[in-house]
């Protein structure tokens, strides 16, 4: 018996040894090579948060701008990308992060440890600390070898400089417009729950929004937030609670917010869900940025 | 909890070493352990059917106990029919009522009288129709005086519930299963680590062939309209290895557990796929369900023994009732119908006991004669599958009409053709491994045994390392439905 028992530990713990090897060696690769991969001198004006931002500013058509913004990122993840990001560009003046009303909602934590978390949580899984990674080990915990299999894909695509992570703009809506059913849709998504009740806010981003706030204060970096155009049927239709929250939220810390939620775009400047802007609509939104930089407001 | 899970993994190890190294002085102990054991494994599906489960445990006990008792032959008769009613009964509730209910209304309608039978809302109590048949045949070996009631019920209950095989078999006899029950049992090194590699096997089988085959089958089942006939050739096959792999992959866990826990279950697959007629097949293919039907059904009805026209009507009895025992669906029966149809040349011209040994026994590759049946009954086999997987009658006679088009010629296509690619190479490489070990209990059970152990370890680590990356997120096995 003892011997059955010896001989099986020593099978199992081979691999569990190797995977805690590996897993410590891709960290440190990718850590390190990230951070001279982030670092870009020029930049002086950052522009982070999830898809709004990713397909609303194009960043070459703003001087000394880079957006990092990335699909389904939440505050959770945009705060350890930041200490990042700001750990190698210490000459970064301006931060403007995306905060929607879709932002502040729960359903947004499904990204992070619910059904949707599964294409998002292992492309920030080394560049959060340990004690977050153990938390997103916990979460996927009913799929674990999925997960660490998909850590591993992730590892290798960012050991070979591809950090999905990152975040870039990027807009391929052509020829596109807004679409009352996929506004409906979207909405209900974002913030209703399949029993058609409103969810509440997510405790956790909102935690992370004050830690982005906070961080920013301690490097010195004016954080701006930014709401990117959304169109008139999916504005009207926002809960007003959210709307009053985000209201609150700016008042509250006194932060300065470019809200362009309203600002008069075509139909054609939308792709169907309504809240994210077209190609065109990024080189109008853009347009409007650049001119809003040089006028100094 | 499935076998293929992460909390399997935690359940078997703690079990395991509660039964070898507390419960380890005393049987009788380590059986109560499985019996709690068991139950919770159950109850991890549904509490709520643990309770059926107990109840039919105690029926067929109690019910058991008053056969062999009864003096009369009227009295045995009464205490074996109350049972097989009841059992059946929660079968035919649980199972089979809203097929009827649905068959008679649609039949109705078509005579232009218009019924409206309710339908019940109920889920199917997981392994229902796996431990209703242990009962069974525990109490109909008692009738016929084969055994001897089994009077310490939690050593009955061990045999009714016991985990690996609770859920989708194999079908245990009482005859086989309740000795090894019933006495000490002690560990046994070479035994636990076979155990071991039957279940690496299995896993594999499971996770790496039958999940990434059922991907494919899926995509070209669930939307066939779509493809061509080469294409639904390519489903077809997908899935002859999916259900192959998933149930087979399925009985090699639950044999490679049992003996780790020093119990011996019976052997449910043979190599099928190695089959030279569609006789040998059923010799091969889920061996417990059936001997289980040749026992208890086949026989009693005059099995072979009343001449071919009998043996013709009992042949096709058995595999219709097989094939609804499988599932309250048309398709099921037709899959059986389609089996008796191709098995009964050999009935009648009695060539069906002419295959008896393992394929080119002892020799590396087989003959042409030899390769040509395995082909034919291949062939055969898979074409049945259609029934088995289709939706409905009309799904599956739309996919063979498809299969028979003039689209048969052209190259298949699907979303995820390149992706199946390794499917393939891994399924043609899983079949090698399956021939070269045919004259085994499972194909790795003597694999590698005379290579050097780095070699060997290199082996087992392979096949971890294609379950760990071949896998995708836990699939339901098939037979859990049923």
């Amino acid at each position: 018996m003892k011997q059955f028992i010896k001989k099986l530990l020593y099978f199992i713990s081979v691999p569990i040894v190797l995977v805690i090897v590996l897993l410590f060696y891709l960290n440190l690769q990718i850590n390190h090579s990230y951070s001279s991969a982030i670092h870009h001198p020029q930049t002086e004006v950052l522009y982070m948060g999830d898809s709004h931002v990713q397909y609303a500013v194009n960043d070459s058509l703003l001087p000394k701008s880079l957006n990092l913004a990335n699909t389904g990122e939440s505050f959770y993840f945009t705060y350890y990308k930041l200490l990042k990001v700001l750990e190698a560009n210490k000459q970064l003046k301006q931060l403007y992060l995306g905060v929607s009303y879709h932002s502040l909602s729960s359903y947004y934590e499904r990204f992070i440890w619910g059904d949707h978390s599964e294409a998002i949580v292992q492309k920030y899984f080394f560049i959060l600390p340990f004690k977050e990674k153990c938390r997103a080990m916990y979460w996927n915990r009913s799929h674990v070898f999925v997960f660490l299999k998909s850590i591993f894909k992730q590892g290798i695509n960012q050991l070979n400089e591809n950090y999905s992570f990152s975040g870039n703009f990027f807009n391929d809506f052509n020829n596109t417009k807004a679409a009352e059913i996929s506004e409906d849709k979207r909405l209900q998504f974002q913030f209703y729950d399949d029993n058609a009740k409103l969810y509440p806010y997510s405790d956790l981003n909102l935690d992370y929004l004050k830690r982005i706030q906070d961080l920013c204060v301690k490097k010195n970096i004016q954080l701006c937030f930014l709401n990117t155009p959304l169109h008139g049927y999916y504005r009207e239709k926002i809960p007003n609670n959210y709307l009053q929250k985000l209201n609150a939220i700016v008042l509250e810390n006194q932060i300065k917010m470019l809200d362009l939620s309203s600002l008069p775009l075509a139909d054609s400047c939308y792709i169907p869900d309504g809240d994210h802007v077209s190609y065109q609509g990024a080189t109008a939104t853009s347009l409007v940025l650049k001119k809003l930089s040089e006028t100094g407001k | 909890m499935l076998f293929n899970s992460l909390s399997f993994a935690i359940f078997l190890p703690i079990v395991f070493i509660l039964y070898w190294f507390v419960a380890k002085r005393d049987f009788k102990k380590q059986n109560i352990l499985l019996l709690v054991s068991s139950y919770y494994f159950y109850a991890c599906w549904d509490w709520r059917f643990m309770f059926l489960l107990i109840f039919s445990t105690f029926l067929d006990y109690f019910t058991g106990i008053k056969i062999f008792e009864a003096k009369s032959i009227g009295s045995k008769k009464f205490w074996l029919w109350l049972s097989i009613g009841i059992n059946l009964g929660f079968l035919a509730v649980f199972k089979y009522y809203n097929f009827f209910a649905g068959s008679i209304t649609d039949g109705l309608s078509l005579l232009n009288v218009h019924v409206n039978l309710s339908t019940l809302q109920v889920i199917l109590p997981v392994g229902i129709s796996f431990y209703t048949f242990h009962g069974l045949s525990y109490v109909i070996d008692l009738y016929k005086n084969r055994i001897q009631p089994e009077r310490n019920f939690v050593d009955y209950s061990v045999f009714v519930s016991f985990f690996p095989l609770l859920v989708a078999g194999p079908i245990e006899r009482a005859t086989h299963l309740l000795p090894q029950i019933g006495k000490p049992r002690s560990f046994d090194y070479t035994k636990a680590i076979d155990g071991l590699r039957q279940i690496l096997w299995g896993l594999f089988k499971k996770i790496v062939i039958a999940d990434n085959c059922a991907a494919f089958a899926n995509t070209i089942f669930n939307h066939s309209a779509h493809y061509s006939g080469s294409t639904h050739v390519l489903g077809a096959l997908f899935f002859t290895f999916q259900i192959y792999c998933d149930f087979s992959g399925y009985s090699d866990i639950a044999l490679g557990t049992a003996r780790l826990f020093g119990i011996e279950l019976l052997r449910n697959f043979a190599f099928p796929y190695f089959s030279r007629d569609i006789a040998e097949f059923w010799r091969r293919w889920h061996i417990s369900l059936s001997s289980w039907f040749k026992d208890y059904l086949y026989i009693p009805l005059g099995g072979s023994k009343a001449g071919t026209w009998m043996k013709v009507r009992n042949t096709f009895i058995i595999f219709i009732v097989s094939g609804f025992w499988h599932g309250a669906n048309w398709t099921f029966i037709a899959w059986g119908f389609l089996n008796a149809l191709f098995i009964m040349p050999s009935i009648i011209l009695n060539t069906n006991r002419n295959n008896l040994d393992i394929v080119a026994k002892g020799k590396a590759y087989p003959s042409l004669q030899e390769l040509a049946n395995l082909c034919l009954t291949f062939a055969l086999s898979t074409f049945a599958w259609i029934f088995f997987r289709a939706e409905n009658i009309t799904h599956a006679l739309q996919f063979i009409k498809v299969i028979f088009s003039r689209s048969l010629i052209t190259l298949p296509n699907f979303p995820g053709i390149e992706d199946s690619f390794i499917t393939m190479i891994i399924v043609v490489v899983f079949m090698l491994i399956e021939w070269r070990g045919r004259e085994s209990q499972y194909a790795i059970e003597s694999f590698g045994l005379k290579w050097k152990r780095p070699l060997r370890i290199a082996f087992y680590y392979g096949i971890v390392l294609a379950i760990f990356w071949f896998g995708g997120k836990e699939q339901q096995f098939i037979y859990f439905q049923f």
